[in-house]
């Protein structure tokens, strides 16, 4: 009995760490035969290359040191396959203020005969480029590196700054076998320290005389590869970072850091945010007149958005901070703060509430929930507030914007409500207001062909893309000419409405091919290219899955049939859901004598969806795309 | 009082100064209409002074009128060691023709960063513009002055792209009256008057009104479509180096003097080279070890500084280093050749770029280097930076270029032949056993030839899953779910790669009642060009002629399913290729055999429309579905573990 409960164990044991502690060494400079000799890794077979062991240690100010911040780094990688031989060719990033990288030292391990070659890099090989006026590039070519090599480098980052420490980061697109890091900070700083992504790393602090000692471990940590339909790669890839929350160093003022919400807005009020969202409105005679135009308040509000975002394009860089706002009006373009101030000076002057709503745009990733900085806003969006207690959200960064529509870049799931305490200033910005698209189509079909028109309404978050490719296409012409190649139709008239709004219209009459086989007639039952494809292409997945924007989407065909035909069959009727109603989709086709009417629902109500519901999300997506290419049948009669 | 007047008289007299700049409604209709910025003006002054001094001044006015257009309002220059930017200034203007700020050269800024490559004397300058909204006009004002390596003299290219139009571009060459050079104009007919005068000659090319260009499919490349002139001076001195540029011979006399200045023969190569080849019977079993051996140990790293960008590295350094780039690689390679008494010739070639002409010598013809190995019909054009490429084929950005071969100081121009359109063929061959229900599991294997080799090669480091995710995107059947995919390769001198995998569906095709609509081709997408139906104003380009031949095997359960339509066969016979589609039924099934070549070609723009109708039926056809009809009285739903 006991031999069968220990033979599993002992299976499993094995089959955790198949290779023992000897295979592989965690000693700089130090090379085993099995780091050599290994061909792959039997963790992931497709890797290039694996690290084999990776040690990051910091030490933070220490009394009567010349460096406030001291990050030795080292790393030992095996090239497994050619296309790893990239790793040889090494740039680090650092801050040309206040950083320097010494110390380095790189070598290639090969096996020649016998023996174990090494090849060491001379250090007069590095070479350092100014990447831009912050960062510069220390570069160097490790030699004699192939497939089958064992690379092995270490260099240490000094810097003056005592109150920055860069994330470590554990996971990398190449899987790890062990990592180690060790931070040693005085207990005159304090640190908040997060761990966040898919993988967890093994994290312990102890106390060593005035030091608080962070050690954190990981073993056989996978690679991560992109996805599509992600936010933030940055959101799953596991890291450790350090915010410092206050610093009481001899000889310097005492720091007192954000680590709640309160603190955070406090620092932001430090800096100078209040004084500038009290701003001098330097539009006071453009929103008088709109103000006396506009007597009905939401109307008010985006008549003064479209205002400033008529007189200021955005530059592309997200602020918190303003950079001379009235200067960058009359360039006519700026940064979001430069804009986002200007557009609350301008809705304060025509008499209205705003309250800033601080975010990170989707690409930064999330806020976190705990330990907040003032270095995890990137930008802020407007809250206005009307006379009758209702409040609508605005953004001057996208022309397309308009009030609740913001780019989908900072339809975030978590911003905060400046000013709000803790627990009640969290606000979802994802689903602002409901995003539609509809089509229409009344067409009438005969032996060669589809005659008919076509409405298309779009409202809210599709506007951004519809508008892009209207601009884009250069003329109307254009446009129309690609929307036939789109939908393999024939135009003949076209037109756009309420372009400069939300909800865009657009009319078209068209005509259409279509093939007969002998007494039958076999159509494409939705007419048009309508969820035909599988949206998600891959089938496995590790992330979760994030869709852009709720949305609810549509087609209805109202077709007359030609005469001498009857309909033989129409798809059956098709209502599905998954992921607990997340997404939603429904097909039914109805005839009544020569009218027959298809109609087609998506709902996406749910953005997030967790790896473990992807089979069922990739087999929902796979058959709406069946039913979008399903067919309807005619039979001569005649 | 007396100040305000003075103010208003200021005001009024500076006003006529400060008269509108380039406004965007005075752009002609025709310059507009598709652009997303158009050149208002655009002004090139080259002085060339001395063989060793060259002064260059330029003036570019653009008007943005599309956001995609912003960024050809970027001011973006480069300098390396022998050239520097000596001048700058720039305005922008709003729509109207307003001014709404200057720009000085501290307003600049510079990044060394040289991306993949590891060491270059680049300079990148330039303004983070911070643009309004569209339209906007900017004018820049710069100067280039170029010390020390006065060859290759900035070309005249009106237009940028395609979707920029042009008002009016001037470029002008000011050299003593003894200076000889020359020049190659592509794409226009641009004006030219010369003043020549005892000193000095002022030479002048101009264009104006240029439309831009819609982009289409199966356009020329960007080189055969944008008007350009090339500028060669008859002799130069490059970092204290003297050539000339009359023909490829002259040039070649130069480049040569810099192969041999890369330094001696390592002592030990000889012996190195004879251990590794010891055995090797043939000439042929020679080149492989030692190509091996480059494939094995060494690798592509980019140092490009100085004359470096056209000399090797040391040959010492890389066989001690084991990296090079494609100079420095294909340069050993050569040297180790030799050592075992094998003729090689290193190449200059372009990849991606215009093919080297035969008439006119620019250094700006060419960005790679690789090595030719004569052997007449079996001639070897062997690339040394990427190990992956097998030996003897000669690769996608290679084929049909011009390739400057040199030999003991002489050069000759070649072209790297083409393959035959009908062997870069992808087979696939597909047994589908259709299940009563409308299900289906299939076996696939596809054998990529040549060309479409490179088109799978990525797999092979790829575990099962990220093959699979891969695959996964040519199937046109939603629901498939794909397992065991293998990969393998042959890679000689006509390479293949050879994919398989197992397929299972829950459908094969859309259902609707008793009926299942089969595609005729469910393992690659069909073909769907989408082509406008407006009028074509170019040519028509195939740049690579591809052959598939897809043959698939549906078996079908007895008594569950009978064939009430098959596409009728579709056989298309053209100057641009042909097609067929034949489905016919066999014992328990249907076979379905398609094969498609297109041919690489140049066709006028006349033959748009011909082109379209033989392309489009070929979608059409690719696109058409096999009508099986459930005699069995019972239809599968296949909905399974989705709330109904």
């Amino acid at each position: 009995m006991i031999k069968l409960l220990i033979c599993p164990v002992l299976l499993f044991g094995m089959c955790l760490s198949p290779l023992s502690g000897q295979d592989f060494s965690r000693k700089f400079g130090k090379i085993t035969d099995y780091e050599v000799d290994m061909t792959s890794y039997e963790q992931d077979t497709s890797a290039v290359a694996v690290y084999l062991y990776e040690e990051t240690v910091i030490k933070m100010y220490q009394p009567g040191s010349s460096t406030n911040a001291d990050r030795l780094y080292s790393v030992k990688i095996k090239i497994l396959k050619p296309e790893g031989v990239s790793l040889a060719n090494v740039g680090i990033p650092y801050r040309s203020r206040g950083e320097r990288i010494s110390d380095m030292e790189a070598t290639a391990y090969n096996r020649v005969d016998d023996k174990i070659e090494e090849t060491r890099l001379n250090r007069n090989d590095a070479v350092t480029e100014k990447v831009t006026d912050n960062v510069s590039l220390y570069k160097f070519s490790i030699p004699n590196v192939r497939e089958g090599s064992v690379i092995e480098y270490k260099y240490r980052t000094s810097s003056s700054n005592f109150t920055l420490i860069d994330p470590i980061r554990i996971q990398h697109d190449h899987p790890v076998v062990y990592s180690y890091s060790k931070v040693d900070i005085p207990d005159a700083l304090a640190f908040n320290v997060n761990t966040t992504g898919g993988y967890r790393p093994l994290a312990e602090r102890t106390k060593k005389g005035r030091s608080y000692i962070y050690t954190i471990t990981g073993e056989d940590i996978p690679a991560l590869k992109p996805e599509p339909f992600v936010w933030c790669e940055d959101d799953f890839e596991t890291k450790v970072t350090f915010e410092l929350r206050s610093a009481n160093i001899p000889g310097t003022p005492i720091y007192n850091f954000s680590g709640t919400w309160e603190k955070v807005d406090q620092t932001l009020e430090q800096v100078g945010f209040d004084k500038h969202l009290g701003m001098r409105n330097p539009l006071r005679k453009e929103v008088d007149q709109l103000t006396s135009d506009y007597p009905d308040e939401r109307e008010r509000v985006r008549a003064i958005l479209k205002l400033v975002l008529d007189r200021m394009n955005w530059n592309g860089q997200y602020r918190i901070l303003p950079n001379e706002p009235h200067k960058r009006l009359d360039e006519g373009s700026g940064s979001s703060a430069d804009i986002n101030f200007i557009l609350n000076a301008a809705l304060r002057g025509a008499g209205f509430t705003t309250t800033p709503i601080l975010l990170a745009p989707r690409r930064y990733g999330r806020l976190p929930l705990a330990n907040p900085s003032v270095d995890n806003l990137r930008t802020f969006v407007l809250l206005v507030t009307l006379s009758d207690g209702k409040n609508y959200v605005v953004d001057g960064t996208d022309p397309s914007n308009d009030i609740n529509l913001i780019p989908v870049e900072l339809m975030v799931d978590r911003a905060r409500i400046y000013g709000a305490d803790n627990a009640s200033g969290w606000i979802n910005l994802s689903a602002l207001t409901p995003n539609i698209y509809r089509i229409l189509v009344t067409c009438t079909l005969n032996e060669t062909g589809l005659t008919g028109d076509m409405t298309r309404f779009v409202q809210n978050a599709r506007t951004y893309g519809l508008k892009n490719s209207y601009r884009n296409a250069g003329s109307e012409d254009k446009y129309v000419e690609s929307l036939e190649t789109d939908y393999g139709m024939t135009i003949s008239s076209y037109a756009i409405e309420n372009f400069d709004t939300s909800q865009v219209t657009e009319k078209i009459d068209f005509t259409m091919g279509v093939e007969s086989a002998g007494d039958f007639i076999y159509l494409n039952a939705p007419v048009i290219d309508f969820l035909t494809t599988n949206l998600l292409t891959r089938q496995e997945r590790v992330r979760p899955v994030e869709f852009p924007y709720p949305e609810k989407a549509s087609l209805t065909v109202v077709m007359t049939l030609p005469e001498g035909y009857e309909l033989e069959e129409a798809p059956e009727p098709l209502n599905i859901s998954a992921c607990n109603h997340g997404v939603e989709y429904l097909y039914q086709a109805l005839w009544n004598g020569d009218q027959l009417v298809v109609k087609v629902d998506l709902n996406i109500n749910t953005l997030l969806y967790m790896a473990e519901e992807y089979p069922d999300l990739f087999e929902f997506f796979g058959l709406v795309a069946e039913k979008g290419n399903a067919h309807i049948i005619l039979k001569k009669t005649r | 009082m007396k100040i305000l007047f003075t103010i208003c008289a200021l005001a009024m007299g500076v006003l006529p100064v400060m008269a509108q700049q380039y406004p965007a409604n005075t752009i002609p209709e025709g310059l507009r209409a598709g652009a997303d910025a158009v050149v208002r003006y655009s002004e090139t002054e080259v002085e060339y002074a001395s063989p060793t001094l060259l002064r260059e001044h330029n003036k570019l006015v653009v008007t943005v009128l599309t956001p995609d257009g912003d960024e050809w309002a970027n001011f973006v220059t480069y300098t390396d060691m022998f050239r520097s930017l000596s001048g700058f200034s720039g305005e922008i203007y709003d729509g109207a023709g307003k001014l709404l700020r200057k720009i000085k050269k501290s307003d600049l800024k510079y990044s060394d960063y040289s991306g993949a490559h590891l060491e270059t004397d680049n300079r990148t300058h330039y303004y983070e513009l911070s643009a309004p909204r569209p339209p906007y006009t900017v004018k820049y004002e710069w100067e280039i002055t170029t010390r020390n390596a006065v060859w290759a003299f900035p070309m005249f290219v009106p237009q940028p792209t395609r979707s920029v139009g042009v008002e009016k571009a001037v470029y002008r060459l000011e050299a003593p009256a003894d200076f000889r050079f020359y020049t190659k104009t592509y794409n226009f007919e641009p004006e030219y008057r010369t003043t020549p005068s005892e000193k000095a000659a002022v030479y002048e090319w101009g264009v104006e009104n240029i439309a831009p260009l819609a982009s289409v499919p199966y356009a020329k490349p960007i080189w055969e479509v944008l008007p350009m002139v090339y500028f060669s001076p008859e002799t130069f001195i490059y970092d204290k180096v003297a050539g000339g540029m009359k023909d490829w011979q002259s040039y070649a006399e130069w480049q040569w003097k810099l192969l041999e200045r890369s330094g001696a023969v390592p002592a030990e190569l000889n012996a190195f080279v004879a251990d590794l080849t010891k055995g090797a019977q043939s000439d042929m079993e020679k080149i492989r070890i030692l190509y091996d051996y480059l494939a094995a140990e060494t690798r592509y790293v980019s140092i490009q500084i100085g004359i470096g960008g056209f000399q090797p590295m040391p040959v010492e350094r890389v066989h001690k280093t084991k990296y090079g780039d494609c100079k420095a690689l294909t340069n050993y390679l050569r040297l180790m050749l030799a050592e075992c008494g094998i003729d090689s010739h290193y190449v200059e070639i372009g990849m991606r770029r215009r093919s080297i002409p035969h008439d006119f010598v620019s250094p700006a013809m060419s960005n790679h280097a690789i090595l030719m190995v004569p052997a007449g019909a079996d001639t070897l054009w062997v690339e040394c930076t990427n190990p992956e490429l097998p030996l003897g084929y000669r690769h996608r950005s290679i084929v049909g270029q011009n390739a400057l071969v040199y030999k003991d100081g002489t050069a000759e121009v070649v072209t790297v032949p083409h393959y035959a359109d009908s062997l870069n063929l992808s087979e696939r061959y597909a047994r589908v056993a259709v299940q009563a229900g409308g299900g289906a599991t299939a076996h696939v294997v596809t054998t990529n030839h040549m060309h479409r080799f490179e088109d799978y090669w990525s797999l092979e480091p790829l575990n099962s899953t990220d093959r699979i995710n891969k695959l996964r995107e040519e199937i046109n059947l939603p629901n498939a779910r794909l397992s065991n995919p293998v990969y393998s390769e042959e890679k000689g001198a006509e390479p293949t790669a050879v994919v398989e995998y197992d397929l299972s569906t829950p459908q094969i095709g859309s259902r609707t009642g008793d009926r299942l609509f089969v595609n005729t081709i469910s393992f690659r997408q069909p073909y769907s060009p989408r082509f406008p139906r407006g009028e074509r104003t170019e040519d028509i380009c195939v740049r690579e002629g591809r052959a598939d031949s897809d043959i698939t095997h549906l078996t079908i359960p007895e008594g569950a399913f009978e064939i009430e339509a098959l596409p009728a066969p579709v056989v298309l016979n053209s100057k641009y290729g042909t097609y067929s589609l034949v489905c016919h039924p066999t014992d328990g099934g249907i076979t379905v055999e398609r094969r498609f070549l297109l041919h690489r070609g140049l066709y006028g723009k006349e033959e748009y429309v011909d082109f379209r109708n033989f392309v489009e039926a070929a979608s059409r056809a690719d696109n058409s579905k096999i009508v099986l009809r459930n005699i069995s009285g019972g239809t599968q739903t296949a909905i399974s573990g989705m709330q109904p």
